[in-house]
């Protein structure tokens, strides 16, 4: 994500960032305030709602502004800003106007248990919002082609990198490439069922196809990257294919996206279904603040090979 | 800006177009024909226009709900207003929002919300978009007593304070905020009060006189451009009308309206007192401009009645660019 906003930056002059302590030495994004100056790394106070104020009022005059809220946790707070302002300029201007935003901000639970505001998944807060667009990277190959598509995108793009992939390695090219936005990527291929994860529990779900084959259980493994728009098409065939599938969430799991999913392939191929359409998510709690309690609420490995189990 | 004779005549003719305008709003509400809820700005004509006269075109301003003036002294023709009012198709793209949020890109006015003291933070980012381009661009934003309440208005202020950023917050406080008065709402007396816990200037206007507002708004404008940072100007005012068109009950009496408007005066009659009293307008003038008025107003209901309705799939198009 880093080496596609600093492209970006280099590639197009009102690209510019925001952020709480971008100034601070070991800020993800410190280099951008060395390299570019402090007006295009802005450091900004602790003001989440005025900051996506001020950058859909950045992006109406003439700018690309990225804004970092250092937590998914803390989005509520501009969601008014998010879904009154941003989500709705093109609208309100009659297409004449956009509001082309990025907005990152980092989801997941650790692992370690860092507690209900640093740990949530609140994607489901905003695929329910019209104007805006959702993406869920899950490898850094990912996380590099969709920012920079995300920055080019003349929409409000918000962008959640989960905390558990921020170490992961993984070949990225050297050469400039973009993935489009409402594209889904086959991450592994298989013939009896279909998982469809993002982000973390999409690690996960690869780890668990490898696992079931063993057990001569065949996972074809999608992942959506954008969540809104969703890449319908893909995963409807695949189920077509498959007969199966499981879909696998950190957030709660009433009204989230396991439940679009679900009613999609309902509504387009439920003649093509050999058994029920098994969800795997958070049961509907917080997520609670030390490791053991976490784990309990956390989907992890064993859940989603036993729900696949389940329906074979 | 040193004003002209035709400056202040000019000044007087867009405060009388503004009211005459929201006059017949309120006229023609009954009929059914306005997919609106009226929120006029009569009695508080002079903020918007002194503010907004004089500015450099690619300036911005952010209207706020009551803001008829500055789309008016922007620019954007009355029979464009009213046609949108109306609920029609207005050029090429159709506009879907209430008028009292449209943004006019070409004249730059920014699009509002409906969610009051929001505002305040978009226009906060429209400035900071003017610093970091160099554009050399002031934002002049509106606002209501009621969106001082708004956490986004102190957020902003203190955004605006640290960055130095080219904006200018004019608090048009009309003592009430939908039914509730500042009184009951505000902690201190004067809204430009609250500049200082900012660092900024803040500057009262006392009376309904565009002059004064024109006058603290050029220098505010000025140091702005200069880089000097933002300025909040809190103009005292009073609405005549009731909050919103249909919506709302008179909650103010007779006794507490009419005295409001002896106390901070009467915003185009004072006016058009001065400049008689100065010669600058005679008898014969006033009725020359209430004609053209009255002709510009009359012209713009025929538009907004002859425009198209929008068709049915515009419903549908523009969510996402």
């Amino acid at each position: 994500m880093y080496e596609a906003i600093r492209e970006e930056m280099s590639r197009d002059e009102r690209v510019f960032v925001m952020g709480e302590d971008i100034a601070w030495p070991d800020n993800k994004w410190r280099g951008l305030r060395d390299e570019f100056g402090e007006n295009r790394a802005i450091n900004t106070p602790i003001s989440e709602s005025a900051m996506i104020g001020a950058g859909v009022g950045a992006a109406l005059n003439g700018m690309r502004p990225i804004v970092d809220i250092m937590f998914a946790d803390l989005l509520p707070i501009c969601h008014d800003h998010l879904t009154n302002d941003a989500a709705k300029i093109c609208y309100q201007y009659g297409g004449e106007v956009s509001c082309p935003m990025v907005i990152t901000a980092s989801i997941g639970a650790t692992g370690r248990g860092i507690g209900p505001h640093h740990s949530q998944s609140p994607e489901s807060y905003f695929l329910n919002v019209p104007g805006l667009k959702v993406v869920m990277p899950s490898t850094p190959y990912d996380a590099k082609g969709l920012t920079k598509s995300a920055i080019r995108d003349n929409n409000p793009v918000i962008l959640l990198e989960h905390k558990r992939l921020r170490g992961m390695k993984g070949p990225v090219p050297e050469e400039e490439y973009t993935i489009p936005l409402g594209k889904a990527d086959v991450k592994r291929e298989g013939d009896d069922v279909t998982i469809v994860a993002t982000a973390y529990m999409l690690q996960l779900s690869l780890q668990a196809g490898k696992k079931l084959l063993e057990e001569g259980i065949s996972c074809e493994v999608i992942d959506p990257r954008t969540l809104l728009p969703l890449d319908e098409d893909t995963i409807i065939d695949s189920v077509k294919k498959t007969s199966r599938l499981v879909i696998v969430q950190e957030s709660p799991k009433a009204y989230g996206y396991g439940a679009e999913i679900a009613a999609i392939v309902a509504e387009n191929a439920l003649e093509f279904l050999d058994a029920p359409i098994k969800r795997v998510a958070n049961p509907g709690t917080p997520v609670p603040p030390t490791t053991i309690l976490e784990g309990v609420v956390m989907p992890g490995l064993d859940d989603i090979v036993k729900s696949v189990k389940e329906i074979i | 800006m040193k004003l002209a004779d035709e400056d202040l005549i000019e000044m007087y003719r867009l405060m009388l177009l503004t009211r005459s305008f929201e006059d017949k709003t309120e006229e023609l509400l009954p009929t059914g024909k306005l997919f609106d809820f009226l929120h006029t700005c009569v009695g508080q004509e002079h903020v918007t226009v002194g503010a907004v006269y004089g500015l450099r075109k690619d300036d911005l301003v952010m209207p706020s709900l009551r803001g008829r003036g500055a789309f008016i002294a922007k620019g954007v023709p009355v029979k464009t207003i009213l046609a949108v009012m109306f609920g029609k198709q207005v050029g090429a793209t159709f506009p879907k929002e209430c008028i009292h949020h449209l943004g006019v890109p070409e004249l730059g006015i920014l699009v509002g919300t409906g969610v009051i003291g929001s505002d305040v933070a978009k226009a906060t980012g429209a400035a900071l978009a003017a610093k970091i381009r160099g554009t050399k661009q002031v934002v002049l934003d509106f606002f209501g007593d009621g969106a001082s309440n708004r956490g986004d208005f102190h957020e902003s202020l203190n955004l605006a304070a640290i960055w130095k950023l080219p904006i200018v917050y004019i608090c048009e406080n009309n003592q009430t905020a939908m039914a509730t008065p500042v009184s009951t709402s505000t902690s201190v007396e004067d809204i430009a009060d609250r500049a200082a816990g900012y660092g900024i200037l803040g500057v009262v206007i006392r009376r309904n006189d565009v002059l004064a507002v024109h006058e603290a708004v050029q220098k505010a404008v000025k140091r702005a451009r200069e880089g000097e940072g933002p300025t909040l100007i809190e103009c005292k005012t009073y609405r005549w009308y009731p909050h919103a068109g249909p919506l709302s009950r008179e909650t103010r009496s007779v006794e507490e309206i009419e005295g409001w408007k002896r106390k901070l005066g009467y915003p185009i009659e004072d006016f058009k007192k001065q400049l008689m009293e100065k010669a600058i307008l005679t008898e014969q003038m006033v009725e020359e401009i209430e004609a053209k008025v009255e002709e510009e107003i009359e012209e713009a209901v025929e538009y907004a009645e002859k425009s198209p309705f929008p068709s049915p799939e515009e419903a549908l198009k523009h969510v996402y660019a």
